[in-house]
């Protein structure tokens, strides 16, 4: 589903991202932990087609984003790690806009739309501002707004903040959903927790450069996550 | 600890006129170059200002000390300083007050809430002073270089009253700057009360200024009936005045008085009650999304909607990148007033030139619109939104062009049949006019694009400062302005003896039509890249 080789990002002398190659079958959560500046969300910026890279490539379902990317959005979904939406929308005008440019009939936005928002709770409130909006609602409805068009890869950077419990465990199963249908979700986090219980894969990423990658009982064996995690940190200083 | 919070204050207060962070990975600082060109702005409009005001003096200082009432002279000076202090401030004063983003940070922190009051408070008599001094220059210096005496006494209360007086303004705009946040915090369509009162302002002035010459001369000939109306309605100025002119220093001390006391009561008030106005919830009535059927439509038109949306929501946009519109409406107003004036115009350069003059006219009031210039920058920390999207870049450019048309067109073109009609313009002029007003719109709305994805900046604080004060929003004006003094040149320096009206205008249409076919495809060809990975 998600192919990257090589990829490097330079700004200015500081390699953010050096040489790193992953991929991600269809039906894989993949989780992508490191610490801050470590290049998770250059990598993930990258894969979303939003940050020009210096070296390498990165194919989605067979597509270049480089070559198609166009085709390589239509397939996928990116939720930042701040949901900065149109704050002069209301929810439902955004949502609409984005079914509008995903070319959504008229029948599936109604339909998705009120099964994620009835799910996240926040059905009375899509007619609200968006400014009006608390942290964890904009992140709701940066959900609703990446899930609505049923993307087959779903990038997310950090995308359990500012979500309440029940919201996070509706997300978790969404997730799981989205990737028994046969779809692939690369997400970052630091919450090593969520990452040990739901991801299939994960990626260790620091200064630029992967760690250590693979399924979840190979990169963790007997120990914890975060155990392997600061194990690797501190070899690696 | 006071100091700190003074030296936040003001750069608050200097960032809404001048907003530039700086940006983490490309590590931008805020450009010298544009900090100037902001300072060189503000001095150029107090200069602007500084200028109109000594005009109204010169005419009445002497005159009001031959008359035995030189304190009027003093006293009007004071109204005003207070009056502009106040139009300059309240608004500050709301923002500031009542609205800070970082009034419950600062609450967090031990300082005690009087500091952080003093703070802000200062920060407005600060800006006060500045608006002060725009007026009581002018007034003191007049009176100094027409040569009327001054005694120390009279020096000594004239510095003190001034110096004073700002506490006046500063407390009503304190208690109005309260009021309208209370309103505003209630209405669920803030910007339409910004708008209104921005038009009236704008209205009153240009009728001020239009009559301006008319209050002059009631100035200088109802001098005593003036002089009498202030001493029995206003007293504080009177007693300025008298202070100032007289060296009274009873009437300076009742001045003070006057100015001290209300401010004082007014910051024990809210030094007590800050916590609670800082930490208040006040909120429009919620409103509840019920369902109904949502309507389709194509990516293109789903931007257009989109920015049009931003448009009408952000009275600062309005305001500033729709003037053009508001002046054509103004304009078609003056010359339908004026209309008798303009065909004895006409009659003495040529009839046949009506159709020129209204279609330049309305270009000239096209290129004060500057909608597209700064809608990429616009798109600010919600820039991921479309550069994750499927669809083209080209096509977001286009559709940012397109809503600048769809408001600037038909505006135009209104605009150039009521005036082509107020001038007496043939109707084949009339056409032409209206063409060319179209395309010159359709080529403003390209520039301003074209300007801004090379000029953007994301980094802004708030929405006005990203309208007002970036160099695509300058270029844009400015430069359009400029490329329409060419057709405009060139018509009355060579072509108007060769060439027909009419031919001349459908000829510009079709170069800026083609320039703008020209930006379409540029936008086609290089638009997706250039858009894709802006940061």
């Amino acid at each position: 589903m998600l192919r990257i080789e090589n990829l490097t990002k330079i700004y200015g002398s500081h390699k953010a991202v050096d040489d790193l190659s992953l991929h991600i079958a269809p039906g894989e959560i993949y989780g992508f932990i490191g610490h801050n500046g470590a290049g998770k969300t250059t990598t993930l910026k990258s894969v979303a087609g939003i940050l020009r890279f210096d070296a390498g490539d990165i194919f989605i379902n067979g597509k270049s984003i480089k070559a198609e990317p166009v085709a390589c959005k239509r397939e996928m979904a990116y939720i930042p790690d701040n949901p900065d939406m149109y704050e002069f929308l209301s929810g439902i005008k955004y949502l609409n806009f984005v079914a509008d440019i995903y070319g959504m009939t008229k029948a599936e936005r109604e339909e998705r739309i009120t099964k994620y928002a009835d799910m996240f709770e926040i059905t009375k409130d899509l007619a609200q501002p968006i400014s009006a909006y608390s942290h964890g609602m904009k992140q709701k409805l940066a959900i609703i707004s990446a899930l609505m068009h049923k993307p087959k890869l779903l990038l997310m950077d950090e995308p359990f903040v500012g979500l309440d419990p029940i919201a996070a465990h509706q997300l978790k199963g969404i997730m799981r959903e989205l990737c028994d249908e046969g779809g692939a979700i690369f997400f970052s986090t630091h919450v090593l927790e969520v990452a040990e219980k739901l991801c299939d894969k994960v990626a260790i990423i620091k200064g630029g450069k992967l760690l250590k990658s693979g399924p979840m009982e190979q990169v963790k064996g007997d120990a914890s996550l975060e155990n392997v995690f600061l194990e690797l940190e501190e070899e690696n200083v | 600890m006071f100091k700190a919070l003074v030296k936040t204050r003001l750069a608050a207060l200097w960032a809404s006129f001048y907003a530039r962070g700086r940006n983490a990975k490309g590590g931008k600082k805020p450009s010298k170059i544009g900090g100037i060109g902001i300072a060189i702005l503000l001095i150029y409009a107090a200069i602007v200002f500084a200028g109109m005001f000594s005009a109204m003096f010169f005419g009445i200082a002497e005159l009001y000390h031959a008359q035995g009432i030189g304190w009027l002279y003093f006293a009007l000076a004071g109204i005003l300083a207070a009056g502009f202090c106040l139009m300059g401030s309240v608004f500050t004063a709301q923002t500031q007050l009542y609205n800070a983003r970082d009034n419950e940070m600062l609450l967090a922190m031990p300082i005690p809430s009087a500091a952080i009051l003093g703070s802000r408070m200062i920060m407005l008599l600060l800006l006060n002073y500045f608006y002060e001094a725009i007026v009581a220059i002018p007034a003191i210096a007049v009176w100094i270089a027409a040569g009327l005496p001054v005694t120390v006494s009279g020096a000594v209360c004239t510095a003190v009253g001034f110096i004073i007086l700002p506490l006046l303004p500063l407390t009503l705009s304190c208690l109005l700057g309260g009021i309208i946040a209370a309103i505003t915090a209630r209405m669920r369509h803030k910007n339409i009360i910004t708008l209104v009162s921005s038009l009236l302002f704008l209205a009153v002035y240009m009728y001020f200024y239009m009559n301006i010459q008319g209050y002059m001369q009631q100035l200088m000939a109802d001098g005593l009936n003036i002089a009498d109306a202030f001493e029995r309605g206003l007293p504080p100025f009177y007693w300025l005045g008298n202070a100032a002119a007289d060296g009274d220093f009873v009437k300076l001390i009742l001045f003070v008085l006057c100015c001290v006391v209300p401010f004082g009561i007014l910051y024990a008030v809210l030094s007590k009650s800050f916590i609670g106005i800082a930490t208040e919830r006040r909120s429009a009535a919620k409103k509840v999304y019920k369902g109904g059927e949502m309507r389709t439509g194509s990516a293109f038109m789903a931007v257009v909607k989109k920015e049009l949306a931003r448009f009408v929501s952000s009275a600062g946009y309005m305001i500033n990148a729709g003037m053009g519109i508001v002046m054509m409406v103004a304009a078609a107003v003056f010359m339908a007033v004026k209309r008798a004036q303009l065909i004895m115009l006409l009659d003495a350069i040529g009839t046949g030139y009506a159709g020129v003059l209204v279609g330049l006219i309305v270009c000239a009031l096209v290129s004060m619109v500057f909608i597209s210039a700064p809608s990429i920058s616009l798109e600010g920390k919600s820039l991921w939104v479309m550069q994750t999207m499927p669809i083209r870049g080209g096509t977001v450019l286009r559709a940012k062009a397109a809503m600048h048309i769809m408001i600037t067109a038909p505006a135009a073109v209104l605009c150039t049949a009521a005036m082509g009609i107020i001038a007496n313009a043939n109707a084949l002029d009339c056409i032409a006019a209206a063409l060319l007003a179209v395309a010159f719109a359709v080529f403003t709305a390209y520039f301003g694009v074209a300007l801004n994805l090379r000029f953007h900046r994301f980094d802004w604080i708030n929405e006005t400062a990203a309208v007002k004060s970036g160099m695509s929003v300058m270029l844009a004006m400015f430069g359009s302005m400029a490329i329409l003094a060419i057709p405009a040149l060139l018509y009355a320096l060579l072509a108007a003896e060769y060439i027909g009206a009419a031919v001349y205008m459908a000829l510009w249409a079709a170069i800026f039509a083609a320039v703008s076919i020209a930006f379409d495809a540029w936008f086609k060809k290089h638009g997706d890249e250039k858009y894709a990975f802006l940061a």
